[in-house]
């Protein structure tokens, strides 16, 4: 774990002593390790899998087992670091019994395996997700959850008629300044809302690639998988928080899909709407629109505001202010806001203080964690909306209920993407 | 990284209005691209790469924005794609990229027999079916369908499986018939991928050649036939999910399924089921049914996992427990009282957890609250949140009929619960209850007063702090007595009764209520310190001097520099010096606040050598003649003269161009990283190499740089590297190097360093969250 992965679990586990979570048995599952350890697959090794892998690490309650990349150098890698990080524990300060694949279904067909987590780039959540839980298989999955609004009605179906627990790894939900600012709002503090704002920053274009040679130990077509077929280069496949992959629309869904999985999210909660959703998209430059914006019914807009915002998140409602950002930042207009606790009778939100160990207790529970699947699957649609009125350059209008746009056949196209074969996520 | 910077740096502050004007015009100054596409761009896109341009694309793509919903406009875009399709020198490149676009805007007019007849051939092609997929697959419609049943009766190898997926995706019930021969094809790929096609087309036909298949227990087979139960019209679901539920050779995944597909499909036998695999041992049943308690909507199960709880091993009691709690049905609670006895630790502790999330009753308040007063350690802290969270009827009176007058244990509890609750009509109680001779049932008013006390709660505080025989809850009272004075909306009058107290307490007094001071934080409060950091008893003297040293910020600068000229003790007049330092040091921003005046003033008293480079070094903060003259004048000084020399340096710098910040992301935060405002900051997502970059504008001395996350903890680099140069594209070596450090980064260098440039470098292996700055200082 690094150090500062360390300070924060530190404050959280202070935090959640103090929140008093439910209690959770130990002993349901984890059902082929010693001490009822859950054992983890880790799939896709890359940039995102790295947090995770230490954070899991330093955990006893929870065995990584096995990692999976499509580029084999990657998954071997972190597997000699886990027996290496393993070994420093035992008494002969080796161990082996970490295996590496290349292919996630090698990694599935494990019946030791109780959980994954998939951290693939976006275009690979689905059809992983999928696959692992119908072997029967629990799943914390990396945001934004889905490609497709599509995909996430299927994810949802897969995870209720199989019984299994998917986490979206949402991890701001599971942060005690957004939960609370999503308090003030929900509670109605700051009175009837006129307004949110958030920055979601952007991306570089995507750049037009010329074709390299495919290095040794990566499987090029896997790494595509469904998404159309592209020249290999190693800026289209670079994990980068500012680019890489990231920045096409063919493997997500851009700062859209990057960071509204977090910011829009956190929104979707302060609203209430984590089974809803907004009901208009409205791209930015339409008509002379200053922000790209979505609406929910209540005619309530939220803004992209990519410059200028002294916070990530920012709700302005009648009678006060919400700032929240990352880094446990939040300030209240008026301040005292911040510190009110809740009466027993308003709203108190899921209360998780550590994303991987709520997933874990959810494992055992086997109750809902706090990004559930349908949760997850509700944000990613506010996110793929978004990006699909901006690629078609008008507003889109959603029926959250039916989950299906209104009155134009070229956004509802874009619901879905057709998959190259034989990578069929559905 | 350094090779390409941002377009320009950001002068700080100054040219911020110079940018965005300059963005205002940018449209003015160059003509948006055509969104027309003519016979030029339908020949550019003929020969699209992906490697080369793709101007010609974005134009298509800026066309077909601009059609909108127009259908001829429409129309005419698929033609002219149509007809780069057809020109045989069309890329593999152009083909897809267009077909990717005909499948969006493909429809009932356009998808006409000359456009199929374009797209028909593709899909026999191994080369370019994928692409023709793209195309065709999301259009609705018999002729359409009728293309992909043709292809796929002709289709082998890869092709084939590319058909059946889009067949599958169709839901093309007629293609059954083709698709069914292919789930005994000796291509096991070919076989799986027609299952997976049954599957999804969901019809009685397609479970029925399932269910005929050769190997229907076979993972691909099941899961196919599962999809076409969930599927609607399959009219006798039930029947096939027991066909696979009872089928040994089915993954045990698979059948847990099928059992859970059951209990929705027969909802009056839910329960029965459910409760028989809980009392069970099999791990795989037994975890799909404590997550289908939350969704199952059979009216008796709530009545029959409660009537058969403690039928259950204990772990499964604590899962089911959770589940009721989830659930939120009052007809639990009853069987949760019981469970909150339980011999079972992890049982009691579920239950006294769930007991807060269902609706609640005097009674309940009253168990929670015994629990909470009875059990130590994690049960009864369990029992107090729990309490404090439950609702219903009776509930709200309980407490406040428990804080005014239960024994004193339980009275501290209900007193406790005040302040969790929120329940600000429980206030006169918890004043009330500082002058219980019990100091548990004080103690909980005082938490509680912290938490929700009203400012006009701050007068018996008062007197109960000063008045206080125990030291042990003077913490309590300090706390309770900060937030309810800064609760009062007269920000200038409030903190007077306080201060008057001070003034006229007794050197006790005095000594208890200083530690008050910094946290209300204000002019008032630190000129009170002021006055009694002058005051003839030492103790409080020196007490009031450490106080203004603690103050945040440097609110107090000027309280510390006075107390350090007009002390008559010693000890305090150095602990003022110090501590003068410490909140010039603090300040924030470049340039910081013109320091000249006050530096030179603790130059007079400071005698300690290394105090005196401190504050020559703090001295090359400012930008002022009165600066630069101090700073020449200490040139000659024998001690000091080379650290005054570099302060020459670093205020001619300040003085000849505001330090300009770039950074490799998050330029539209810049700002807040020099704004003197904690509350505000940089940041940006934590990413492998991420830079900030202070230009000074000419070469100056570099000695320390300060990266403050104050409020922001853990978002700091873990690694980092430090750059000073006069040519940021060809750096050199790093300069410093080391690991972050929470709330506040600390980076010394060598004297001597020099350069225009400072680049602050993220050297982390794998960086995760964020990176933030609150406040950035270079000295």
């Amino acid at each position: 774990m690094t150090r500062r992965g360390a300070i924060k679990r530190g404050l959280a586990g202070i935090l959640a002593y103090a929140a008093a979570p439910v209690v959770l048995p130990s002993s349901l599952f984890g059902r082929t390790a010693p001490s009822n350890r859950i054992n983890i697959g880790m799939i896709g090794n890359g940039l995102q899998c790295g947090g995770h892998f230490e954070a899991l690490m330093g955990r006893d309650d929870c065995r990584v087992v096995a990692l999976c990349d499509v580029f084999l150098p990657k998954a071997e890698k972190l597997r000699d670091d886990a027996e290496r990080m393993y070994g420093a524990a035992q008494p002969g300060g080796t161990y082996r019994g970490v295996a590496a694949y290349q292919h996630h279904e090698e990694l599935l067909a494990r019946d030791d395996i109780d959980a994954v987590w998939v951290c693939t780039p976006d275009h690979w959540h689905v059809p992983i997700s999928n696959a692992a839980m119908k072997s029967g298989k629990d799943v914390y999955c990396e945001k934004p959850l889905t490609l497709t609004v599509r995909e996430g009605r299927v994810l949802v179906g897969t995870a209720r008629s199989h019984g299994r627990i998917l986490q979206t790894g949402s991890q701001q939900r599971s942060n005690a300044s957004f939960r609370k600012a999503a308090e003030i709002v929900r509670n109605g503090w700051i009175g009837d809302l006129v307004r949110v704002r958030t920055s979601l920053g952007e991306f570089p274009r995507a750049p037009a690639l010329g074709e390299q040679p495919v290095p040794p130990g990566l499987d090029y077509d896997r790494w595509l998988g469904p998404t159309p077929w592209r020249p290999y280069n190693e800026a289209r496949v670079r994990g980068d928080f500012g680019g890489g992959w990231r920045c096409f629309y063919e493997y997500g869904e851009r700062k859209n899909g990057d960071w509204g999985a977090h910011h829009f999210d956190i929104i979707q909660w302060a609203l209430g709407m984590d089974a809803s959703g907004p009901v208009e998209f409205i791209p930015k430059g339409w008509q002379g629109a200053a922000y790209q914006t979505h609406v929910y019914a209540s005619g309530l807009p939220v803004e992209r505001v990519d410059e200028g915002l002294k916070a990530m998140i920012e709700f302005t409602g009648k009678q006060g202010k919400v700032w929240v950002s990352r880094g446990d930042y939040l300030v209240t207009d008026p301040p005292e806001l911040a510190e009110r606790p809740l009466r027993a009778d308003e709203v108190h939100l899921y209360e998780s203080s550590n994303h991987q160990g709520d997933f874990l207790d959810a494992v055992r529970s086997r109750q809902r964690p706090i990004a559930d699947v349908e949760i997850g699957h509700r944000t990613a649609t506010v996110c793929h909306l978004n990006a699909i009125a901006e690629r078609i350059g008008r507003p889109v209008r959603w029926d959250p209920g039916a989950e299906d746009v209104v009155g134009d056949d070229v956004a509802a196209r874009w619901l879905d993407r057709p998959r190259r074969s034989p990578y069929a996520a559905l | 990284m350094f090779r390409r910077p941002l377009p320009g740096p950001l002068p700080l502050l100054l040219c911020l209005p110079v940018l965005a004007l300059l963005a205002g015009c940018a449209g003015l100054l160059r003509a948006p691209e055509p969104a027309v596409m003519d016979a030029g761009s339908y020949s550019a896109l003929a020969s699209l790469e992906y490697g080369g341009s793709q101007r010609a694309l974005e134009r298509l793509d800026r066309s077909i924005a601009a059609a909108g919903k127009d259908p001829d406009r429409v129309a005419g875009l698929v033609s002219g794609m149509v007809q780069v399709l057809r020109q045989p020198q069309a890329t593999f490149d152009a083909w897809q990229a267009i077909c990717q676009r005909l499948g969006q805007l493909l429809g009932a007019q356009t998808a006409d027999d000359a456009t199929l007849a374009v797209l028909a051939p593709m899909l026999s092609d191994a080369r370019l079916v994928n692409a023709a997929r793209l195309a065709l697959e999301p259009v609705g419609g018999p002729k359409v369908d009728a293309l992909f049943v043709r292809a796929l009766e002709g289709a082998s190898g890869p092709t084939r499986l590319a058909l059946l997926q889009s067949v599958g995706n169709r839901r093309m019930a007629e293609a059954v018939r083709v698709i069914a021969p292919l789930l005994v094809d000796a291509d096991g790929p070919t076989a799986e991928a027609a299952a997976k096609a049954l599957g999804s087309i969901g019809t009685a036909a397609a479970l029925a050649a399932l269910e005929a298949a050769p190997s229907p227990s076979s993972p691909a087979v099941v899961e196919a036939r599962l999809a076409c139960i969930a599927r609607e019209p399959v009219t006798d679901g039930s029947e096939a999910l027991r066909a696979i539920y009872g089928d040994a050779g089915v993954p045990k995944a698979q059948r847990a399924a099928a059992w859970r597909g059951l209990l929705v499909r027969e909802p009056s036998a839910a329960t029965q089921r459910v409760v028989v695999v809980l009392e069970g041992s099999d791990p795989a049943f037994k975890q799909v049914a404590l997550e289908a308690i939350a969704s199952l909507r059979s009216a008796d199960l709530v009545q029959g996992l409660c009537e058969n709880l403690v039928a259950f091993d204990h772990p499964t009691q604590a899962a089911v427990i959770e589940a009721l709690a989830r659930k939120g049905d009052p007809a639990a609670v009853a069987t949760l009282l019981s469970a909150a006895k339980s011999a079972d630790a992890s049982v009691r502790e579920a239950a006294i957890a769930a007991l807060g999330m269902l609706p609640g009753s005097r009674d309940v308040a009253m168990s929670l609250a015994e629990i909470a007063e009875k059990s130590p350690g994690r049960e009864g802290s369990l029992a107090f949140h729990s309490l404090a969270r439950l609702s219903g009827p009776g509930v709200g009176a309980a407490v406040l009929a428990g804080a005014a007058g239960a024994e004193p244990a339980m009275r501290a509890v209900f007193l406790g619960e005040i302040g969790q609750r929120g329940m600000t009509e429980g206030d006169p109680l918890l004043v009330a209850a500082l002058a219980a001779s019990d100091p548990s049932v004080r103690r909980g008013a005082l938490r509680s007063l912290e938490a929700i006390g009203a400012a006009g709660d701050q007068g018996a505080i008062l007197a109960w702090l000063v008045g206080s025989p125990d030291r042990a809850e003077t913490g309590l009272a300090i706390r309770a007595l900060v937030n309810v004075t800064k609760r009062n909306p007269d920000a200038a009058g409030r903190d007077r009764p306080v201060t008057d107290a001070l003034d006229s307490g007794t050197p006790a007094v005095r000594l208890r209520l200083l530690p008050v001071l910094p946290r209300l934080g204000d002019g008032p409060a630190a000129d009170c310190a002021l006055r009694l950091a002058l005051a003839s008893e030492s103790n409080v003297a020196a007490t009031a001097a450490g106080v203004l040293a603690q103050w945040p910020g440097d609110a107090a600068l000027s309280q510390l520099v006075e107390v350090s000229e007009r002390s008559a003790d010693s000890a305090v007049r150095s602990a003022a010096l110090r501590g003068a330092m410490r909140a010039v040091e603090r300040r924030r921003s470049i340039p910081s606040r013109e320091p000249s005046d006050l530096v030179a003033r603790l130059l007079a008293r400071a005698s300690d050598e290394q105090d005196r480079r401190q504050l020559v070094l703090l001295l090359s903060r400012g930008s002022s003649d009165a600066a630069l003259s101090l700073a020449r004048k200490l040139q000659s000084d024998p001690v000091l003269g080379a650290d005054a020399k570099d302060a020459v340096l670093a205020i001619r710098a300040n003085r000849d161009w505001p330090p300009a910040l770039t950074a490799s992301a998050g330029a539209e935060r810049l700002a807040d990283m020099v704004d003197g405002d904690p509350q505000t900051a940089w940041w940006a997502p934590a990413s492998p190499n991420r830079w900030i970059r202070v230009d000074f504008g000419r070469s100056r001395p570099v000695r320390v740089i300060t990266l403050d996350q104050t409020g922001r903890v853990g978002d700091f680099p873990e690694r980092y590297e430090v750059f000073v140069t006069n040519d940021p594209d060809e750096p050199g070596a790093a300069r410093a190097a080391g690991a972050g450090e929470t709330a506040k980064t600390v980076i010394r260098l060598p004297q001597g360093i020099r350069g225009r440039y400072v680049v602050i470098r993220d050297a982390s292996r794998s960086p995760e969250g964020t990176w933030s700055v609150t406040e950035l200082q270079v000295d």
